[in-house]
């Protein structure tokens, strides 16, 4: 029985842009009790609020690579701005803590938490996009099955999450119908053992073009 | 979008007598939202602030008795998060050159206008918003309330003077009635009587001088038969108009969605109604290499709140 040689690897991240332009960022309401990592493949749910990718869904299954975290959100989209013009609503924080005297809607807001905005933002993953991620493979028994070669650039396959960390890789062992990218270059670490592959989505892939 | 001189076949002639161009010909007013807002800036992702009570009234000592100690109460956090407003306009340098009339190099004067425009929908949707969850005070309750939470609880409002008469339940306080109430006497008496017993959170009156009655344009003509008048309006009797004395000056406010919504300012030294401004408008131009076009753009950061709801009264009318 195979296995993948990490238990946890680097985020996925948005490396070039085939146009030497900005890359595209797109933000939308986030379903509630999201917990991923940037660097984490998403898709809108069934409601059209951003969620953590399923890993299973490959036909139109991916929004977007997150550029934020999951905010936990008690409902869907909470703090989200109210549109046209209004501002973020609710206590714009992830955290809160104890509780405020006879004020049970008040809140005590930690120095220092982080915003909560009710959106995810999120790198599109359209074909000028090209992302970075570490190569692995969920069937794995030895180096080779671990190390990117020269005959994977062109190569599609799938993502597969961490065992162990709340990360993605380029996961050998996921081809045919269960691939969702296509290699297109090797990364800065060059030909090791779980060096870092860059890649495009496939088209297929892509929930909103 | 780009702009191209297919989409303006008029401009490539000379031969108009006149252009009524909405950006020149009516240009916005001076800001209204400064003149009630508090406007601060700020060097950081967000802003947070934090509401502290004081202590209650003294205590009764029995002879040669112990003192009574208290606790000041630490109150609730509210944060805001200016957020970035944006706009440009792409025009073709072919249109750029043959607009015979100028006018498509107005862009800065429109994309000022936007932002000017902008800005005062931003400042005062916190009263179009201020009726529902989207804006709310410190008590996590909406900005107009007429049961906001004081932090000295059931105890403050046992002992704020006159508060039975007031509130609707004990450990509240209203900066909104409990029926909201057309603009009118009866309801600018209301407006009035209610503000005059606003309380801080351990129920001490504090007293704010009321100043302004906001109105949308539709209320005009109510606003001026009852405070213009010099005996009561609408009798024949001859009872002088008492809501001179309050001296109220009207607001007319045309950024208010609302047309029957009104309510009542204190002065900005009472009251925390602000603006935060994390960058103010600011125009940028670019022109793109490949195709020459030109690009004109403006963006700001800013934020408006009304973290304390002491300061301001307000209904929704009907």
């Amino acid at each position: 029985m195979g296995a993948p040689n990490l238990t946890t690897h680097l985020p996925i991240l948005q490396a070039m842009e085939k146009a030497n332009t900005t890359p595209f960022t797109s933000a939308q309401p986030e379903k509630a009790s999201q917990t991923f990592a940037f660097g984490t493949p998403v898709q809108l749910s069934a409601g059209g609020f951003v969620q953590a990718w399923d890993g299973a869904t490959v036909a139109a299954g991916i929004l977007g690579v997150a550029e934020s975290f999951g905010q936990n959100l008690a409902t869907d989209g909470a703090g989200a701005p109210t549109p046209p013009l209004g501002g973020i609503t609710g206590n714009i924080s992830i955290s809160t803590y104890g509780s405020v005297p006879n004020q049970p809607s008040g809140v005590n807001i930690p120095i220092g938490a982080p915003v909560a905005d009710g959106r995810t933002l999120y790198m599109e993953p359209n074909q000028d996009n090209i992302f970075e991620a570490m190569f692995d493979n969920s069937n794995g028994t030895v180096a080779a099955n671990y190390t990117p070669t020269q005959a994977d650039i062109g190569v599609a396959y799938g993502l597969t999450k961490d065992s162990v960390g709340p990360y993605w890789y380029v996961d050998k062992n996921k081809t045919g119908g269960s691939a969702v990218l296509q290699i297109v270059g090797i990364g800065p670490d060059g030909f090791v053992l779980n060096g870092r592959v860059r890649f495009v989505f496939l088209t297929a892939a892509i929930q909103v073009a | 979008m780009p702009q191209v001189r297919a989409k303006f076949p008029q401009l490539m002639q000379p031969g108009l007598r006149k252009i009524y161009f909405d950006s020149l010909d009516n240009a916005m007013k001076s800001s209204d939202y400064p003149k009630v807002f508090h406007e601060g800036n700020s060097t950081r992702q967000y802003e947070q602030d934090q509401e502290m009570a004081g202590i209650s009234a003294l205590q009764e000592k029995p002879e040669d008795a112990s003192t009574a100690y208290v606790e000041m109460i630490q109150g609730a956090s509210k944060r805001i998060e200016p957020l970035t407003f944006s706009l440009g306009i792409r025009t073709s340098k072919e249109l750029w050159e043959d607009d015979q009339y100028g006018l498509v190099k107005k862009g800065p004067t429109l994309l000022s206008r936007s932002a000017a425009f902008t800005q005062e929908i931003i400042a005062w949707n916190t009263i179009n918003l201020g009726f529902t969850s989207a804006v709310t005070t410190f008590d996590g309750l909406s900005l107009f309330n007429n049961q906001h939470r004081l932090l000295g609880g059931a105890a403050a409002t046992a002992l704020a003077p006159g508060a039975a008469g007031v509130i609707s339940a004990a450990g509240t306080w209203p900066n909104r009635p409990v029926s909201d109430i057309d603009f009118s006497i009866a309801g600018l008496q209301l407006a009035t009587n209610m503000s005059a017993r606003m309380v801080d959170n351990m129920g001490f009156p504090i007293r704010y001088k009321f100043e302004t009655i906001w109105t949308p344009p539709e209320l005009r003509f109510l606003v001026r038969e009852i405070l213009a008048s010099p005996g009561k309006p609408y009798t024949s009797d001859n009872t002088i108009n008492s809501m001179l004395a309050e001296d109220y000056k009207n607001m007319e406010i045309p950024w208010l969605n609302s047309p029957s919504a009104w309510g009542l300012f204190t002065g900005k030294q009472d009251h925390s109604l602000e603006v935060i401004h994390r960058e103010k408008p600011n125009t940028d131009f670019d022109d793109d290499f490949d195709t020459d076009a030109i690009k004109q753009k403006t963006r700001m950061r800013m934020g408006a709140w009304c973290p304390r709801w002491q300061g301001v009264w307000g209904t929704s009318g009907p």
